[in-house]
């Protein structure tokens, strides 16, 4: 108990792990920014999904790594998105990209 | 002249609203403001123990919204201070004995004999709540600094604005120095920060509440600890006066104590 006490203090003092008032603070942003919009976490998750389905018509996207949030500024809420992409999809056939290659060749 | 009747909410159970509403009634009665303190938790009451009073309930507000007595029958008497009076919850009785009309018939008639009539609402956003904020001129919202009650009370204030009853002032209970400083508690401004109402008291963490809840005492009948000092200081503000926030001191604070628990000395 002693030593994680100690280990507690020193890794604050290099800025290794959070306090527990810094965790507090982020999950209370996170959860009032949902309450008050009337968004449950569950929508975001559906949201989410739908729009993977979306652009994975186009691009290949990093699944893993897409951020799907709510922010709260200046009294405004807005949905933000952050997709890493891996690359431009090679569209099957009878994909509407395939179906534009001369506007790729003019250009 | 009529008086002024305040609810006392939180959305969160066990935050200290019943706490808070005795020794506010107290304060005030101290003061020399004529109080009465109601309890709305209809099947649970609790202001009666917390003011001591518990033995001495004859009648209950459900008897009185049911005609069994008059309102006034039902009002017990502080024995310290004559204008202190206890209207108390019935302990047996369903929630829903008593409608917002009847709250508000109840308050009106109670500030027309008082400077202040004070509502300890139950826990919770149902009945009891909407009953507890019908009669209410203002709002008193009561948290801690934790992050469950911190969205209680966010919930909570949302609600009162709705109700037309917005937006409410804070009291920030059960504050404790030595975690603040440890950076394991959100602090005054953390709360005030996220919940962008006016700050009406903060109370720090006391063993004397539990002893005094113990004796059915308030603790503002002494003026001897923090947690005592905190409340006479709401009651002021209150009152209209403007009384400095006062800076909440470690129990066992100076140099020494800090440096012992800095190296884990006994």
């Amino acid at each position: 108990m002693a030593e994680r006490r100690t280990m507690d203090i020193f890794s604050r003092l290099f800025g290794r792990s959070k306090t527990s008032k810094a965790i507090a603070k982020e999950r209370l942003r996170l959860v009032l920014i949902h309450d008050r919009s009337g968004i449950p976490p569950e929508l975001l998750n559906v949201i989410k999904n739908e729009i993977i389905t979306v652009i994975s018509k186009h691009v290949r996207v990093e699944r893993e790594g897409i951020q799907i949030r709510l922010s709260h500024t200046q009294g405004h809420t807005r949905l933000e998105a952050d997709i890493p992409i891996i690359s431009y999809r090679q569209a099957p056939t009878g994909s509407p990209l395939r179906t534009t290659p001369k506007t790729e060749a003019q250009r | 002249m009529t008086g002024r009747a305040i609810t006392i909410t939180s959305g969160k159970g066990g935050v200290g609203k019943t706490t808070v509403t005795a020794n506010l009634a107290v304060a005030l009665a101290l003061l020399g403001r004529r109080v009465t303190a109601i309890d709305t938790d209809i099947g649970l009451r609790n202001l009666d123990i917390i003011m001591g009073m518990e033995s001495r309930i004859i009648y209950d507000i459900v008897d009185v919204v049911e005609g069994q007595c008059h309102l006034l029958q039902a009002l017990i008497r502080d024995k310290r201070l004559p204008n202190l009076h206890l209207l108390p919850a019935a302990q047996t009785s369903d929630k829903t004995a008593i409608s917002r009309e009847d709250m508000i018939a109840i308050c009106q008639e109670l500030k027309a004999d008082n400077d202040f009539v004070l509502i300890d609402s139950p826990a919770g956003i149902e009945h009891g709540f909407q009953n507890a904020l019908a009669g209410a001129d203002e709002v008193i919202i009561v948290t801690t600094p934790e992050v469950s009650a911190v969205r209680s009370a966010d919930r909570i204030i949302g609600l009162i604005e709705m109700n037309g009853k917005g937006p409410g002032r804070l009291i920030i209970n059960r504050i404790k120095p030595a975690m603040v400083r440890r950076g394991d508690m959100l602090d005054t401004y953390d709360v005030i920060e996220f919940l962008a109402i006016e700050l009406l008291g903060v109370i720090p963490e006391d063993e004397a509440v539990i002893v005094s809840a113990n004796k059915g005492v308030p603790l503002a009948f002494e003026q001897s600890t923090q947690a005592s000092q905190a409340f006479h200081n709401i009651a002021r503000r209150i009152l209209g006066e403007t009384v400095p926030f006062m800076p909440i001191i470690e129990e066992r604070g100076g140099l020494l104590n800090r440096l012992r628990s800095l190296f884990r000395f006994p």
